[in-house]
């Protein structure tokens, strides 16, 4: 199995310039997390959380509409071939803390995103173990690492724009 | 193995009465996502997360000073006691679709938080043979929380 066939590929996305309002209504709409920002040419400059806006509208005090999605994005976004596999996929979730990773093409443009969740619910759907190297322990391990506590804090680049 | 053992006893909670900015403070300044809202009483009244607050902001169109906790929280609190098992959390995550429980006594005052996150490092401290069975739970229980509202599972 390869992250293509679990990755979820009708992913909305928003552009830099745009306010911290596109993100929360795609947001809302979609019952998700994350957002993936992309230029023009549909590459992957950045990704946005709900996390990331209520951090923002805390510390610039201002209204989502108010405020522009760049200034908040993480910049440093790890992404994953449609062709790597899923215990790939865990192994950068657990070396990053993160929960989901947009999926691009050589070019990085984007083309999907795979979330921890998308790799528990496939282990529950398929019942498979250890067929391709991913099994329900490792699930749970990555979970662990993700969840465990940070030695370090991202502060968002929150002047950039002033 | 109780949850009083694995739960977390040092939470930050905020009061209904609050605006968003306390709560969001709180998350920013200890790296949490997720705060339990007690009266003045310590009794949880609700719980409220990094989620519940960029919701609430985009569709108020006000600042956090602007709208009160009790306004955004969720008042649907699935609480365990100190002396709950691990299955019976893992059910009650399960069941409900949480990765948070507050633990509370039996007057319904907050005494910690267990996570699905603090079950999953339990499980990876076991012997070998234990975590493969324990990480199958725990990876069920993560599936059926992130899983389409829709779920496809219901239908198989």
């Amino acid at each position: 199995m390869k992250i293509r066939d679990l990755m979820t590929e009708s992913v909305s996305t928003c552009k830099a310039q745009d306010s911290l309002s596109k993100p929360a209504q795609i947001m809302w709409d979609s019952d998700c997390g994350a957002v993936p920002v992309v230029d023009e040419q549909r590459r992957v400059i950045g990704l946005i959380t709900d996390r990331d806006i209520a951090m923002a509208a805390y510390l610039q005090g201002k209204t989502l509409a108010e405020s522009r999605v760049f200034t908040v994005m993480s910049r440093d976004v790890e992404t994953i071939s449609p062709d790597d596999s899923p215990a790939m996929a865990e192994l950068v979730m657990q070396r990053r803390q993160v929960r989901r990773l947009p999926v691009v093409d050589d070019a990085g443009k984007l083309l999907g995103i795979v979330s921890l969740g998308d790799l528990a619910y496939c282990m529950a759907a398929e019942q498979s173990f250890g067929s391709d190297g991913m099994t329900w322990s490792a699930v749970a391990h990555t979970l662990a690492a993700i969840s465990a506590p940070r030695s370090i804090r991202h502060p968002p680049e929150a002047d950039a724009a002033e | 193995m109780y949850v009083e053992k694995l739960m977390t006893t040092e939470v930050k909670t905020c009061s209904p009465d609050d605006t968003l900015q306390r709560p969001a403070q709180l998350m920013w300044e200890n790296d949490c996502g997720f705060l339990p809202v007690v009266d003045s009483e310590e009794r949880v009244v609700g719980v409220i997360t990094d989620r519940d607050i960029c919701m609430a902001a985009y569709t108020r169109g006000v600042p956090l000073g602007g709208a009160s906790v009790a306004s955004a929280m969720s008042p649907d609190v699935y609480s365990c006691s100190p002396h709950a098992t691990l299955p019976y959390v893992e059910e009650l995550m399960r069941t409900h679709r949480i990765r948070r429980v507050p633990v509370v006594d039996a007057l319904g005052r907050l005494v910690g938080i267990v996570t699905l996150g603090d079950l999953a490092r339990r499980a990876q401290e076991k012997s070998t043979l234990q975590r493969t069975l324990s990480g199958a739970r725990i990876a069920g229980v993560l599936a059926n929380v992130t899983a389409p509202r829709e779920s496809p599972m219901a239908a198989e």
